[in-house]
């Protein structure tokens, strides 16, 4: 072919089978050749059809929202990832502990007055 | 011009080659038809809207794929039918791939319109393996660069030089007698 020189043993083989392929391919019998004009047509049509863009559109849509479901998912990840954990101070910790031991403390007076209002009755 | 003129100019070129390069792959003007009528359709759907410097080789690499699921179609027909094989009376199995007539030998419908030097050439093509028939006509018949080649049968530049050296040296060890 193209890296061949007139010195390459294979070169005439080569320009022969060419030459005959060639011939080959320009002897194709008219009914097949009708047969790849219709299809060719066709396929034209399919191209220039609206159908056809649709298609085009569905095809161009499709990566966009692949794109943007990969972007949407590493910004949460990268945000997600840099967010400040939540941390408590001595202070809050006491508070909240506070809150927790008034909880206790109403529970058990709700408790032995229930223990009172039951022996009362009984 | 326009994309769709374009691609009509395009299709309107490769056509017959196509048609024959599949017509040799599968030994069937029918078979090879819906080969290229499958081609031609796949490109316009899915690579229209590619530069068309990029359509030959999608265009063939398409074509070389449609003609290896048709081989591994009728591989697995075989197959199928190979293993549902009845034996005759004598105890013999049946095959029923044998009483199929030998395309690769015979290929009644291309041979008819073939003479000679053509006959010869188009019958050893077909009989060479299909990575290698590949190289040849993609090279020979198309006349596609060998970074084309390796683009059309996914392989690599190195892969496409040694199918094209196989298949010029076993052309020529069948041919030699005949074109001498």
């Amino acid at each position: 072919m193209n890296n061949e020189t007139p010195q390459d043993p294979n070169a005439a083989f080569e320009k022969r089978a060419r030459e005959v392929l060639q011939a080959v391919e320009n002897d194709v019998p008219p009914e097949v050749n009708e047969r790849l004009v219709a299809m060719r047509r066709a396929a034209i049509q399919e191209m220039e059809s609206p159908t056809s863009r649709q298609w085009q559109t569905r095809w161009l849509w499709t990566p966009i929202a692949a794109t943007a479901v990969v972007v949407l998912s590493l910004g949460l990840f990268l945000y997600s990832g840099n967010a400040p954990v939540p941390m408590f101070d001595d202070f809050d910790v006491a508070h909240l502990a506070a809150a927790r031991d008034m909880e206790l403390l109403e529970d058990l007076e709700f408790l032995a007055w229930l223990e009172e209002e039951v022996s009362n009755a009984g | 011009m326009s994309a769709a003129a374009q691609m009509n100019r395009f299709l309107a070129d490769v056509e017959k080659r196509a048609f024959r390069m599949a017509q040799v792959a599968v030994k069937d003007a029918d078979e090879a038809l819906d080969i290229v009528q499958d081609t031609m359709f796949t490109l316009v759907r899915k690579y229209a809207n590619k530069p068309n410097d990029e359509w030959r080789p999608l265009f063939y690499r398409i074509l070389q794929n449609r003609i290896t699921d048709w081989h591994r179609r009728n591989t697995v027909r075989s197959r199928i039918f190979a293993f549902f094989t009845p034996t005759t009376d004598e105890g013999e199995t049946f095959d029923p791939i044998e009483q199929v007539p030998d395309r690769a030998s015979a290929a009644p419908d291309i041979r008819a319109e073939l003479d000679g030097a053509a006959e010869e050439l188009v019958v050893a093509v077909g009989r060479l393996p299909t990575r290698q028939q590949q190289a040849f006509l993609l090279r020979a018949l198309e006349g596609l660069s060998v970074a084309d080649t390796a683009r059309a049968m996914k392989c690599s530049d190195g892969s496409v030089k040694t199918h094209y050296s196989r298949a010029v040296h076993s052309l020529r060890e069948v041919l030699k007698e005949h074109w001498s």
